[in-house]
């Protein structure tokens, strides 16, 4: 672990360095573009500085990843932050996601007018609830301290709700209603845990730091392991609701189906993730204090549960956004198994599964965009005969599906071999042996949902609404090309140094 | 004193599980923030200087929280939200159970005072019990509310109090959470003519 040096300058040593104002612009580029829409005086004025601004966030912020993965083996810490190889992937993670999410927006927007507010007016909200998400989503894997760590995941959750309600209809008001507040209960949950761990690890003054990841790890052995524990289920229970693990999930289908695409594509391939990544590194820095096998149980619990809640979902005919919700459920709880095996093999396919679920995940929401200007009624039935409808979409709706599916050459397959070969390896045949079935039978409800959607005959006789396919194409190759370049990952990455760390905690 | 004042706490939450007014909770839940508040102000002299900030924040967020919440029930005046909910002994029951399951399940864990680590505990198990018995949006803050009360009252027992940028953190999320609470409750009342949450039920699979 080093700690960021300032820049030395002929006139002394400056006092901020080169990674801090990394993480500075990294937070405050969003924020920036929440500033320049106010200067937008008409609609057009606002899409047009989305598409300039998302590209140079995503930029900053794939920067600061690119630090991250430099510095695997030795992460660099700040007074507030803490930049890993861990934080690095997460990070390129949101980047990406936070990227395609912003420059389909306006799509969305042109086709969702709000007659409440003007175009204008309406842009200026959404985009400003969209880059204030994006910041906080981008300072929870950059905090080095639990505590910072619950605040920002609290701001996320203020700034989607808002967002998931975007439309204004009676399902998105409910949506979003029951998004806030069964999340805001689990992460108050939460908050009492960090209290009690809190309590258990200072004895002098109030100390910030007592929560930071490094001094966890280093005064985990000396902790009350009884109170420890208790915490730590406390802790990981409130937060499992804000990652969406069953049975805590219950905002997660309707909050994803009723939110405006790119806002459902930042919280499924984004927020879970990034929240489950708080609860991986407080599991790694509480090693010395508990007991390995309870908190392994817990992890294993919350993912055989998820996936054995969502599989039956998948099987049904769903509208598509809801079906891709269902699928978010099993694959947070593929990730929740790979974080419980707990090996090199797990961890690798853990890091995997994150990568690639988002690149499918963001291309399936980004088609439900146009989805629903060929087949207006696929907004609440689930999708018939796209393939006769439009070439482009079937294309992106079927690449999403077979990448979520797991077809070889989807990093999905290759993670989920991955964590299961983790879970024999970590001597949990029979948790793996389960968990296999229940994929197979996830594979096959997406399989049908395939056939069903691409295929057969449309109600429709013609498309309606503008005509897309050229940014669909685009898209669907851009998300092919990055799907096979993280399936490629999986020959080195279980035998990276990134693997080795992750399994043995943040030191 | 002190130890009055969290029984006062406690009751105060008790008050909200069994009160059918939504004007009526909000109060209650308003001067138990306070009475939190002044928990936190009496320990000051045994504290570090660093814990007088985290006090005041305690007191400012209870009357920030205040306020939104009187704004809310003066813009959606209604009769008798939530009209069809469980009768107020059965409420109190399931709370009274959920308070003794948890304050029995979670051990001591290292506050100053033992009656204020079963008081938190017993006013986060007083958040859950009000979030399912009670229908209406307002009670449904109200327990968030209380649940915070109950993690405020923690915190303010921790030896040495929660580190200020923790407490402010805290204090600035919730009164965001609430705001944005408040403009959902603005928005459901206008649209489906209640704040009664029986009508969000639409979403099923």
């Amino acid at each position: 672990m080093c700690s960021a040096r300032a820049i030395r300058t002929p006139y002394g040593s400056c006092a901020i360095s080169p990674i801090t104002l990394i993480c500075l612009a990294a937070l405050l580029a969003p924020l920036v573009v929440v500033v320049a829409l106010g200067a937008a005086r008409e609609a057009r004025h606002a899409d047009a500085i989305n598409r300039v601004g998302a590209p140079i966030c995503a930029a900053i912020i794939c920067g600061l990843a690119a630090v991250g993965l430099d510095h695997i083996s030795d992460p660099v810490t700040g007074s507030w932050y803490l930049v890993d190889g861990a934080g690095g992937v997460f990070l390129g993670v949101i980047a990406v996601v936070g990227l395609i999410s912003a420059l389909v927006s306006p799509s969305y927007l042109h086709d969702h007018r709000r007659a409440r507010t003007g175009a204008l007016r309406s842009r200026q909200l959404y985009y400003a609830g969209f880059y204030v998400f994006w910041a906080a989503l981008v300072a929870v894997p950059l905090a080095n301290n639990l505590g910072v760590a619950w605040l920002v995941i609290e701001a996320t959750t203020a700034a989607s709700a808002l967002l998931v309600a975007f439309s204004g209809t009676r399902n998105a008001l409910e949506a979003g209603w029951k998004y806030l507040v069964l999340t805001s209960v689990g992460l108050s949950v939460a908050l009492m845990g960090i209290v009690m761990l809190y309590t258990t690890s200072i004895h002098t003054s109030a100390a910030l730091s007592a929560l930071d990841w490094t001094t966890l790890t280093r005064e985990a052995p000396h902790l009350d392991h009884r109170t420890t524990l208790v915490a730590l289920c406390v802790i990981i229970a409130g937060l499992a609701t804000k990652v969406g693990w069953a049975p805590v999930h219950n905002w997660l289908p309707d909050a994803h189906s009723e939110a405006p695409p790119p806002v459902s594509a930042l919280l499924s391939a984004a927020l879970l993730p990034t929240v489950a990544l708080v609860v991986w590194r407080l599991d790694l820095a509480l090693q010395a204090a508990v007991d390995p096998r309870a908190t392994k149980a817990i992890f294993l619990g919350f993912g055989l549960l998820s996936l054995g809640v969502a599989v039956p979902f998948l099987w049904k005919p769903l509208a598509w956004k809801r079906f891709l919700a269902y699928s978010s459920l099993e694959h947070m709880g593929v990730i929740a198994l790979g974080i419980g095996f707990q090996n090199r093999y797990a961890t690798a396919g853990v890091l995997i599964h994150v990568a690639g679920h988002a690149i499918a995940k963001s291309l399936g929401f980004s088609m439900s965009i146009p989805l629903v200007r060929y087949q207006p009624a696929a907004s609440h039935r689930a999708p018939r005969g796209i393939a006769r409808l439009s070439r482009p979409l079937s294309l992106g709706m079927g690449l999403s599906l077979a990448a979520l599916g797991g077809i070889p050459p989807s990093p999905l397959f290759v993670s989920e071999a991955l964590i299961l070969y983790g879970g024999i390896a970590a001597g949990q045949t029979i948790v793996a042996a389960i968990a296999a079935v229940l994929m197979a039978m996830g594979f096959l409800g997406i399989a049908h949902m395939s056939i069903e959607a691409l295929g057969g005959t449309p109600d429709e006789r013609r498309a309606t609404g503008r005509r897309t396919g050229i940014w669909i194409s685009s898209l669907a190759g851009a998300s092919a090309f990055g799907l096979v370049a993280i399936a490629s990952l999986a020959y080195v990455l279980p035998y990276s140094t990134l693997a080795t760390i992750l399994t043995a905690g943040v030191r | 004193m002190t130890t009055a004042l969290i029984w006062v706490i406690l009751l105060l939450g008790l008050g909200c599980v069994g009160m059918r007014r939504r004007s009526v909770a909000v109060a209650l839940v308003g001067v138990q923030s306070l009475c939190v508040a002044v928990l936190a102000v009496m320990l000051v002299p045994s504290r570090p200087s660093e814990f007088i900030p985290a006090a005041l924040t305690l007191v400012l967020r209870a009357l920030v929280i205040a306020v939104l919440l009187v704004i809310a029930i003066r813009r959606t005046r209604q009769s008798l939200p939530g009209g069809e909910e469980t009768i107020p002994l059965i409420r109190l029951v399931v709370a009274g159970l959920i308070v003794a399951a948890l304050v029995g399940l979670v051990p001591a864990f290292g506050l100053a005072s033992h009656l204020a680590e079963h008081g938190a505990i017993a006013l986060i198990a007083t958040g859950l019990a009000l979030l399912v018995t009670r229908r209406a949006t307002l009670f449904q803050v109200v327990a968030l509310l209380v649940a915070e009360n109950g993690i405020a009252l923690a915190a303010v027992n921790v030896r040495g109090g929660l580190p200020i940028v923790i407490e402010l953190g805290v204090a600035f999320d919730l009164v965001l959470v609430v705001t944005v609470a408040m403009v959902f409750h603005d928005r459901i009342f206008d649209v489906f003519g209640t704040s009664d949450t029986y009508a969000l039920r639409e979403l099923r699979d």
